[in-house]
């Protein structure tokens, strides 16, 4: 694989990726370290991806794999001042209140999730993935994700209306 | 998008099989929707991560810098090997000249004796229009 062809059918991923490993993560930062790792290592190994069959399969399955790696050596931080000021942007003090706590709400049903049902629907919803691309990351099939997604869409729903029924 | 619409796309949501721009489509107009939905909007809207701007780009310029300092050591590792090879020869070739017999030394010599009438005859042949530390602007007859 020459420069060229790693600029545009390697490094070009590296947008794609970010909210993935920045999430996985739990800081921005991090993330941008973290694929600027990924990418560097790949640049060295340009000659073995040119022959891989599915090029962006195994760039983000690499991304994954070294944020779980990352994740085993140390804990995500999650005091991540962008994420705060996504929420601080725009909302009065009351919003922030009511965001917290609807944010410690869903993170306490997600943790109720079976994790890889919890991973394909943050991927799909906060990190904005394609069904294929979920397919190469969990190297699941399509079919199969769509299935494990509406499981998690459908729980979440049901746990949040409980939350509201309780709260009424 | 009426009422009936936007259940619709719940369902689509629900069942997995809405498309990306379906689902932010639902995630931006939430006032028709579920309570569930909206929070869950809510949610996914203040856990979205911005990729920095050009992020490619100065990803790029890492990997570029990285390509030239690998470069950098490649030159100097082949500019240290190859003055080692030629410190290694200069003794060689001397060995070399000291094996020539006293016949050898002496034809070597007048070749290069020769060589060197060559030149000096050019240069008698040469007409220096201009001359300074630096360059000889001359003429010839050739």
């Amino acid at each position: 694989m020459n420069t060229k062809e790693f600029k545009h059918k390697v490094l070009s991923l590296s947008e794609l990726i970010f909210p993935m490993v920045a999430r996985m993560l739990g800081n921005n930062a991090n993330a941008e370290d973290a694929i600027q790792d990924i990418m560097i290592k790949l640049w060295d190994k340009r000659k073995q991806i040119g022959q891989h069959p599915n090029i962006t399969g195994f760039v983000f399955l690499t991304a994954r794999n070294y944020c779980v790696d990352m994740l085993k050596k140390k804990r995500p931080e999650l005091n991540d001042s962008i994420l705060q000021a996504n929420v601080l942007d725009s909302e009065s003090g009351q919003e922030q209140l009511e965001w917290k706590e609807l944010n410690t709400i869903i993170e306490g049903i997600l943790k109720k999730l079976p994790e890889q049902q919890r991973e394909i629907m943050m991927m799909r919803d906060i990190d904005g993935f394609e069904y294929f691309e979920i397919a190469e990351v969990t190297e699941l099939k399509v079919e199969h994700i769509r299935v494990l997604l509406s499981r998690a869409r459908k729980q979440v729903g049901i746990e949040l209306k409980k939350t509201y029924c309780y709260e009424r | 998008m009426n009422d009936e619409e936007i259940e619709k796309l719940i369902e689509k949501y629900e069942a997995g099989v809405s498309t990306l721009s379906e689902e932010q489509f639902l995630f931006k107009n939430t006032e028709h929707s579920e309570r569930t939905i909206a929070a869950w909007a809510v949610y996914v809207k203040n856990n979205k991560r911005k990729v920095p701007v050009n992020f490619n780009e100065s990803l790029w310029d890492v990997i570029q810098i990285k390509k030239n300092r690998t470069r950098r050591f490649t030159i100097g590792l082949v500019s240290a090997a190859a003055s080692i090879i030629l410190l290694f020869t200069i003794p060689i070739y001397k060995i070399a000249y000291e094996n020539h017999s006293y016949k050898q030394k002496e034809m070597l010599l007048s070749e290069a004796y020769s060589m060197l009438n060559d030149a000096e005859q050019k240069q008698a042949k040469q007409n220096v229009i201009y001359e300074d530390e630096l360059i000889i602007i001359y003429t010839t007859s050739e």
